[in-house]
């Protein structure tokens, strides 16, 4: 545990640490229900997505199939131990390692000078729309801060985990 | 504690990995939209005399192309009257198109939209999709779209509008003209 100190979300805290646990849980929502979104999106239409993977021109083929489910079926399982705060800081730091590899992707796209229009939510654009490009950078960007924080901070309020308390 | 941490992390990884990797063995998909998707796809197959099923008459050079089809057979399909559409930017094509082509792009489908020029073609009729040839991809990409609306007989010219273009086939430039003259 790297925060000694403070315990956001435990019972019986100055108001501080409370609005702390709060803005924790808010953050941890927030990404929880984006990662849920889009691994439903991807789910929906694997098709679909497995194009757009194929389609960063990264990955031989068979990985291709293999990615087009993974990457999916990890938001979903990150996404809801976020959720409900369930191994919160880890499901986080997953969470933040899919978006490197994200932001990684997007990156060598880019520096190839591709036309790829984004897998990221299935045939939704939040809130970048068009061929990927420096917005879809910015936004992952933001998302990992923000999975960085719970990560570091922990669940915050309304959380399945204890750890806060012991 | 930061072992814990990584552990729990990994354990995470394992599980989504895994339940991937079920899901991908239980419905494979396809990696490039080569083939077009199972529905009523085909042109009409009529029998001829000798016994060997044909596809009719004017269709038959454009049903025997493949899905991807070079600048000559889309010049072909150019003279027939096959509809032509520009899946790239609203600038590129302003630039210069297929004379009379259809601009669309995948983003048009974008949250459950329709495309205008969806309108104005044919589903059952065959279709030329182009982008600026090279690595785009903006075609295919179209084309998995338009299969899922019902275009069964969409083409990708490979190459490209500068393939197009440098072969000498008709051009234009300026914005779609077809919201006001319904041309084609």
């Amino acid at each position: 545990m790297t925060t000694m100190t403070a315990r956001p979300g435990a019972a019986g805290t100055s108001p501080n640490v409370r609005a702390i646990g709060g803005a924790v849980l808010v953050v941890r929502v927030l990404l929880a229900g984006l990662f849920l979104f889009a691994a439903a999106m991807k789910l929906r239409d694997p098709q679909q997505f497995a194009f757009s993977v194929a389609a960063f021109k990264l990955l031989p083929d068979p990985l291709v199939a293999l990615t087009t489910y993974i990457v999916p079926w990890i938001e979903l399982v990150a996404g809801v131990c976020l959720l409900l705060g369930l191994w919160a800081r880890a499901a986080a730091f997953v969470i933040a390692l899919l978006l490197t590899a994200f932001i990684a992707g997007i990156a060598s796209v880019l520096q190839r000078g591709m036309n790829v229009t984004c897998g990221c939510f299935g045939k939704f654009e939040i809130p970048c729309t068009g061929p990927l490009g420096a917005c879809h950078l910015v936004r992952n960007g933001v998302l990992l801060a923000m999975a960085a924080f719970v990560a570091w901070l922990g669940p915050g309020s309304l959380a399945v985990d204890r750890e806060s308390r012991r | 504690m930061a072992g814990r941490l990584l552990l729990r992390a990994a354990i995470l990884l394992v599980i989504g990995a895994g339940a991937g990797a079920a899901h991908s063995a239980l419905r494979p998909v396809k990696l490039r939209p080569d083939a077009p998707l199972p529905g009523p796809a085909a042109p009409e197959i009529v029998s001829t005399p000798d016994g060997v099923a044909a596809p009719a008459d004017a269709a038959s050079a454009e049903a025997a192309m493949g899905l991807e089809i070079t600048v000559s057979q889309a010049a072909a399909l150019y003279d027939q009257g096959v509809s032509f559409v520009d899946s790239r930017h609203l600038a590129e094509f302003e630039g210069g198109h297929v004379e009379n082509a259809f601009l669309m792009a995948a983003e048009d489908f974008l949250g459950g939209g329709t495309p205008v020029a969806l309108g104005l073609l044919d589903p059952a009729a065959p279709l030329v999709v182009y982008c600026g040839g090279g690595d785009c991809d903006a075609s295919k990409n179209l084309v998995l779209l338009l299969q899922q609306a019902g275009f069964r007989r969409a083409h990708i010219m490979t190459d490209g509008f500068p393939a197009w273009a440098a072969a000498g086939h008709p051009v234009a430039t300026g914005g779609p003209t077809y919201g006001e003259d319904g041309s084609r």
